[in-house]
């Protein structure tokens, strides 16, 4: 890599306690956790907290970060528990049905439902496998790491997932 | 399902719009970030005649000093002037290091990992372009006078950083594998020097030490291991450097490797003293010793950039000066 500081050594110096380093090596990773949060919470707000959030917590587990493991899928991990937690502080708070966190409805809506309310009438953890895999733009392997599940269930799981979205991306013109 | 149109359709909806700023604002965060003190229940009071006494007497005192303050700080205008004129200034020099450091971290890429990668000599190019450009930023701005000797510095390892990356372009032209690894080692190890300098200057890096009496005690007991010849294995590359047993008698990777290590020990030396601003009585030999380290850590440079030229006389000269830069250090932290 040209002029980057190794991934390692800024590991190293995060975890002897190295709060600069560990910003660095959290940069090249802010725009796919604010993509995460943005695409799991819709309020850029709320995103840019979420993932600042996150990143006090990874900070305080950086001694976990296995030798050699990748920071992105373990960092985006964090940032999806986050997000979790603004939903359910949200469900607390919030007394509009339509940011529930409510057992999925069937998804074939009116036609005039557009994706982002499909996807809010969705399952946390399905909503979030196809934020990992169409917006965030994760390869299997690494959604699978991230959720802790193999690459399989993960393909599993994103076609599940879109198969109920299937009749909202027809109505929108997508060729499925 | 055709997933391009799923990809698509998904960016399509959840694009936010960009929120420029927002790394930034994380990162600062981070380094700023302390855990709120828990909460305190309150107390309730009980005041006695003795009690509202003591508080209207402590009020008196207190609007007496502050009347005082305020006429003193009336008399002194013109301090209080020159001092917020400096506070602005540091400010303005911190957003400038800041600002140039991302310019430097944008401009990087995922080239250059072989000799035979042809974008190599472009993606340096736009790295080059961005060293320069904050060398520029500096040589045009009144730098804060506590981090005199660590931006004197930092120009220099911006340059040499340079320097590495267009050797390496060298290199690769002249088919060079050895020469090419050296420059690019070489320039990923100024890259290891500059991010803690820069994060020091803007003001976000953690103390390396607590106080300026640590910060000179750390210096001098460095000093001594390098010159009288009982190194830890942080003072091995000043201690082989001053002893001969380095440059240019070692192999190249030997000599590198001592310069790198006498260059990091010089660097935490700086670091502590550019956090720690001595007191007034003694700042006149901080300053010098801040620069006589600084010296030796252009001897470093100077050193290093004979090696990648093989020139032997400047490689001697550069050591001598090495040696006698660390000496005059070594001299320095006694009067303070």
């Amino acid at each position: 890599m040209l002029f980057q500081r190794p991934t390692t050594e800024l590991v190293q110096s995060a975890i002897a306690g190295d709060r600069a380093a560990f910003a660095e090596l959290l940069r090249p990773e802010y725009n796919a956790a604010y993509r995460l949060a943005s695409g799991l919470l819709q309020d850029a707000d709320e995103a840019e907290d979420a993932v600042q959030d996150a990143a006090f917590t990874a900070w305080r587990r950086i001694g976990n970060l296995r030798e050699g493991a990748a920071l992105r899928p373990w960092f985006l991990g964090i940032v999806a528990n986050r997000c979790r937690a603004v939903k359910r502080s949200r469900w607390w708070s919030v007394t509009s049905g339509e940011t529930l966190e409510i057992e999925a409805p069937p998804v074939d809506l009116a036609s005039s439902i557009d994706l982002r309310r499909a996807l809010r009438r969705m399952r946390y953890d399905e909503r979030l496998i196809l934020v990992l895999r169409y917006y965030v733009d994760m390869p299997y392997e690494e959604i699978a790491t991230t959720l802790g599940i193999s690459p399989k269930a993960a393909r599993n799981r994103v076609d599940r997932a879109i198969h109920r979205l299937r009749p909202i991306m027809q109505v929108q013109g997508a060729a499925v | 399902m055709d997933e391009q149109v799923v990809y698509e359709r998904f960016h399509e909806a959840l694009d936010l719009g960009s929120r420029p700023g927002g790394y930034d604002r994380m990162r600062h965060a981070l380094i700023n970030y302390l855990p709120a003190a828990k909460s305190r229940p309150a107390r309730r009071m009980r005041f006695t005649k003795m009690t509202f006494r003591l508080v209207a007497s402590l009020v008196a005192t207190a609007i007496v000093i502050a009347v005082a303050v305020a006429l003193v700080a009336s008399h002194h205008t013109t301090t209080g002037l020159v001092n917020a004129d400096q506070q602005n200034n540091l400010r303005a020099y911190q957003v400038l290091i800041r600002s140039d450091y991302n310019r430097m971290e944008a401009s990087t890429s995922d080239n250059c990992n072989t000799i035979d990668d042809r974008q190599c000599s472009v993606a340096v190019s736009r790295v080059v372009t961005a060293l320069d450009q904050w060398i520029a930023d500096l040589n045009g701005f009144q730098t804060p006078s506590q981090f005199a000797a660590l931006d004197l510095q930092l120009r220099r390892h911006l340059s040499d950083a340079a320097a590495d990356l267009n050797a390496a372009v060298a290199f690769q032209r002249a088919n060079d594998p050895a020469g090419f690894n050296l420059a690019m080692e070489a320039a990923l190890y100024e890259r290891g020097w500059i991010d803690p300098a820069s994060f020091v200057l803007d003001g976000s890096y953690q103390k390396f030490a607590p106080t300026y009496q640590a910060a000179v005690s750390a210096a001098k007991a460095g000093l001594d291991n390098c010159v009288n010849g009982t190194p830890t294995p942080a003072d091995f590359g000043c201690s082989h450097l001053m002893s001969s047993a380095s440059c240019p008698s070692a192999t190249a990777v030997q000599c590198e490797s001592d310069v790198e290590t006498a260059e990091t020990q010089l660097q935490q030396f700086m670091i502590s003293l550019a956090q720690n601003p001595a007191p007034a009585s003694a700042a006149a030999n901080a300053t010098k010793l801040q620069n006589d380290l600084a010296r030796a850590d252009a001897a470093l440079l100077a050193i290093r950039d004979a090696l990648l030229k093989n020139d032997l006389s400047k490689m001697t000269q550069a050591r001598s000066d090495f040696t006698a830069a660390i000496g005059d250090a070594h001299d320095d932290p006694v009067n303070i």
